[in-house]
């Protein structure tokens, strides 16, 4: 087969649009008058597979136009208003990470992964990826190839590394939306729910890697468009973090073999879901060929038989064949390259992104011992072309030339944009609700989906495989006690340990993006200090997920969160190393657009020095004293109570890090002195639930007075409820108090009551009892809310 | 048959098998259960039972005895399943079946993996095959509601054919 001609050299706008928009390429116009004064310069049309690899490698998904492109900002923020030029979002936040310059990051935001150092010799890399698009179309499908492709990121990072952790945060409409409600053309979130967990667990415990890391919200605002965050931790030898192409390297495919699966995902992925998509977009996973290819890998790294690595992802050969070859050249000879079935266009070949492929780079005399390796591990390969130095790809089929695309314009070539992008402010006043039954409220959110016990889905991963988990999921009496972060003992001969966590909260963005970015990163801070983790060695990555970015005002609250994250990472030292964004998640009805609500996923992972040093969540024994750190406000906006009770008001919670980052200094200083017996965070739910989770995960009950929490406020439901950042609750031993009220002299503290050899929850405020729960109810409450 | 690879039955090849893997009696069909609970939160009544089963269609160039050694060494548990081999495409019964299969040009890592044990099995013979589920409905329901449940929990029509008996 031949390529085709694709006449484009004469063509008018709107032909170039129509062309644009019937080849599926998701190219706009100015960018499509680009390709035609290029091709016009060469004075040939491009063929098809030509456009097609422009058309990939420009696409929001591969190219991330958004992140790259400049903005001017305006922002009105109450009275006051202010314009600002932007350079790009992704300069803003790679500007945060080199002006932290930490010594210990080995590779930030040029690889498929983050880089950090672990020990001496040894590497860790982090990432996490989104596959929303398809996931919502084939939701076991979608996640289960969603969370492979993250793996083979993790092996095509430096010359590869060992997939040790497997993370996942979703996000879903209500499981409880009636179907009536639901157009045709969507999936009830319970089928997404079922199918996007199902596909996670099959795909991670097949290939032997732990699933151990997440979250899950339900909201309406993800009815349309579901959120499948995907994230895999690898570790490596420290010297091979760098990976270099020299001419005349060997171009060699390895995994499967290529069909037309998966072909315009990443132009897809970048456009809004419509009706009408081709079954060829999502793809059923093969995780055994992916561990056949893994093994096979880290083989033939050990040896020091490859020169660099990448995975086929979105763009296919394309793009990973590109990425190596961009500072080179490459020929390539499409016929080489094994086919599922017969009957593919050369376009199709290359773009094709046919999952559980990886292509590497080896010296010719290394060729004949990979060969054995892949042979003995049963593992398919070919080679298909050679690195040159003629700046081009050069492309064949057959023998006949089928591409021949000038390295530099594909790179390079694409014209810079310019965006608008606009943020207000809206002061929402205090309103504080009356005649409250704290008790029934309590109830309610423990009994809420994205607070209650996600044991449900926890239970169907392998947390364990590989046997270096050392602070699991869910601990505690029963094992059913929630946990803040995970930690793991990667090499069986050091006790140094990782500790990995999470933080998510659209609802806090919706009124103001800025301090959701501060708060997720907070939240992921708290969760990894709650277990013993060091802020003093931790990393970043963000994932943005975001509506449709076309609308200048949606633009604006995603600025407004890139500038959260870039200030609150400088305020707490901490550095992102990588992160990726998914742009225009958006349901089209009619004429009206649905975008989800902005949302910032961020991760952390944190290096400890000994795993013995660290505590878990749940109460250890009865009669310790408890205490609470940090100030309690009232900062009810976006509060999970609000959102049980239907009401928009106040202010978002606002991390304060000049008291926290020192307070979580000392946290760990305690933990790791033994002085802490138990420490949990309060995020979603706030004190109540903090407090609950710990009485369920120990099986003691407590007694607490909330008139004693060092707050800024008298009013109880703020006190019970109010989502304050920069919050913990602590369990000590009774001799250890004067230790504890040394280390944190200066830091907002009080004991506020003690755990009773009686499974009961009481609250006072002052001397009136306001809460006083059976523990069985609270723990049947939370641990049975969310069924399968 | 439109929707189902049996169309394909004696027309491509000289030998054609339908497999069907089934659970024992006594053993809890979690999959039929599930899909049971769903039905009913769709607000559907008249649900008895549910079976869940996997179906293979087989057709190449083996014979019967072969056939019969790749279905017990391949395809069955024979601690907790049972296995029925059709040489006929099999009749319909009392109850409402459901065929739900990969569309043609949908990868299917079953049939790939079942391939390569095939002829790991030291059967090197032309053999295509193609996976699926079938679903019993026991059931006091009609047409339409069953086209409903297909569309809405069992099959997805992106990439998978359903048939209903």
């Amino acid at each position: 087969m031949k390529a085709k001609e694709i006449k484009i050299i004469n063509l008018a706008d709107k032909e170039l649009m129509d062309l644009s928009k019937k080849g599926l390429l998701s190219l706009n116009l100015e960018e499509m008058k680009t390709i035609q004064t290029f091709f016009k310069n060469l004075e040939r049309n491009p063929t098809d597979l030509e456009i097609e690899t422009i058309a990939q490698t420009w696409s929001e998904h591969c190219f991330h136009k958004t992140f790259k492109s400049k903005i001017l900002y305006k922002e009105i923020y109450n009275e006051d208003f202010s314009t600002e030029e932007i350079p790009s979002l992704f300069s803003l936040i790679k500007k945060s990470t080199e002006k932290i310059s930490k010594k210990w990051c080995l590779s930030v935001f040029k690889d498929n992964a983050g880089i950090i150092e672990f020990d001496k010799n040894t590497a860790i890399a982090f990432k996490v990826e989104t596959h929303n698009h398809p996931s919502a179309l084939e939701p076991y499908g979608g996640a289960a190839t969603g969370i492979g492709g993250v793996i083979r990121d993790i092996l095509g990072v430096g010359l590869g590394a060992k997939p040790i952790l497997n993370t996942d945060v979703f996000c879903f409409g209500p499981l409880d939306i009636s179907f009536e409600n639901l157009p045709a053309d969507i999936f009830h979130p319970k089928r997404l729910f079922r199918g996007v967990v199902s596909g996670v667990r099959d795909y991670g415990n097949r290939m032997g890697i732990p699933t151990g890391n997440g979250a899950i919200i339900f909201d309406e605002g993800y009815i349309y468009n579901i959120l499948v965050y995907c994230g895999t931790l690898g570790i490596m030898p420290k010297k091979y973090i760098n990976k270099k192409v020299s001419v005349g390297d060997l171009i060699i495919l390895i995994g499967g073999k290529t069909g037309k699966d998966g072909i315009h995902g990443a132009t897809f992925s970048s456009a809004n879901l419509e009706k009408n998509i081709p079954n060829s977009v999502v793809q059923i996973g093969d995780p055994i060929t992916e561990k056949k290819m893994l093994d096979a890998l880290l083989i033939a790294r050990d040896k020091e038989l490859i020169s660099s690595i990448t995975d086929c992802g979105a763009g296919g050969l394309s793009s990973a064949v590109g990425e190596l070859a961009q500072d080179c050249g490459a020929k390539i000879f499409l016929e080489k390259v094994p086919l599922k079935y017969y009957g593919l266009e050369p376009w199709e070949i290359w773009l094709s992104e046919s999952q559980e492929r990886m292509v590497l780079s080896a010296n010719k005399k290394n060729f004949l011992k990979l060969k054995k390796i892949f042979d003995n591990e049963n593992v398919g390969y070919s080679c298909i072309g050679e690195f040159t130095n003629s700046g081009k790809l050069e492309i064949f089929h057959n023998k006949d030339i089928v591409g021949d695309i000038d390295l530099k314009f594909l790179f390079s070539g694409i014209p810079g944009t310019s965006l608008r992008a606009n943020f207000t402010y809206i002061h929402q006043p205090d309103i504080f609700p009356e005649n409250i039954n704290f008790q029934e409220v309590l109830i309610q959110l423990l009994s809420h989906h994205n607070i209650a016990s996600k044991e449900a889905v926890i239970r169907q991963y392998d947390h364990e495989v590989q046997s270096h988990t050392i602070l699991k999921p869910l601990a505690g009496i029963d094992e059913c006690g929630p946990l803040d972060a995970i930690v793991l003992r990667p090499m069986y001969d050091s006790n140094k340990g990782i500790v990995v966590s999470c933080g998510i909260n659209p609802y806090y963005g919706e009124i103001d993006p800025y301090m959701m970015a501060g708060c997720c990163i907070e939240e992921s801070l708290r969760n990894l200090v709650s277990v013993g983790g060091n802020v003093e060695k931790t990393a970043f990555l963000d994932n943005f997920c975001w509506g449709n970015i076309n609308n200048e005002n949606i633009l604006g609250t995603l600025v407004r969160c890139v500038k959260g994250c870039h200030d609150f990472a400088i305020k707490y030292d901490i550095p992102f190393i990588s992160g990726k964004d998914s742009l225009n998640n958006y349901y089209t009805v009619e004429k009206d657009t649905i975008s989800i609500p902005g949302t910032l996923l961020i991760s952390a992972v944190s290096i400890i020095e000994d795993v013995k040093k660290i505590v878990s969540s749940d109460f250890k024994e009865p009669d310790s004293f408890i205490y609470m750190l940090g100030i309690t406000k009232d900062e009810m906006a976006g509060s999970h109570l609000y959102k049980v009770l239907n009401m928009k008001a106040g202010n978002v919670p606002q991390p304060n890090p000049e008291i926290t980052l020192p307070l979580m200094k000392k946290i760990r200083y305690a933990i790791n002195k033994g002085i802490i017996k138990a420490c949990h965070d309060c995020s979603e739910g706030g004190f109540a639930v903090a407090l609950s989770e710990m009485i369920i995960g120990g099986g003691y009950g407590a007694n607490v007075d909330i008139e004693k929490l060092p707050k800024q406020t008298d009013k109880k439901i703020s006190l019970l409820f109010s989502e304050s950042q920069g919050r913990f609750i602590v369990e000590i031993d009774k001799d250890n108090s004067d230790a504890f009220k040394k280390i944190f002299s200066g830091a907002p503290f009080y004991c506020i009551g003690n755990t009773t050899p009686d499974f009961r929850l009481n609250i006072f405020f002052d001397k009136e009892k306001i809460i006083d729960i059976d523990g069985e109810k609270i723990k049947q409450v939370w641990t049975g809310a969310l069924k399968w | 048959m439109k929707n189902s690879p049996l169309h394909t039955w004696n027309k491509k090849m000289n030998k054609n098998f339908y497999i069907e893997i089934h659970l024992k009696k006594n053993f809890f069909d979690a999959f039929g259960d599930d899909l049971k609970k769903s039905i009913i939160e769709m607000g559907i009544t008249g649900i008895n039972n549910i079976y869940v089963s996997d179906i293979y269609f087989l057709q190449g160039e083996i014979s019967k005895k072969e056939m019969e050694k790749i279905a017990k060494n391949l395809f069955l548990d024979s601690i907790t399943q049972t296995l029925t081999i059709y040489t006929k495409p099999p009749e319909v019964h009392n109850k409402k079946i459901i065929e739900v299969w990969y569309k043609k040009q949908v990868s299917d890592p079953v049939s790939i993996t079942a391939l390569k044990g095939i002829k790991d099995m030291g059967i090197n013979k032309n053999i295509q095959i193609r996976c699926g589920k079938k679903y019993q409905i026991d059931a006091d329901i009609d047409k339409d509601i069953t086209e409903t449940i297909c569309k809405k929990l069992i099959a997805n029509t992106l990439i998978q054919d359903y048939r209903i008996s």
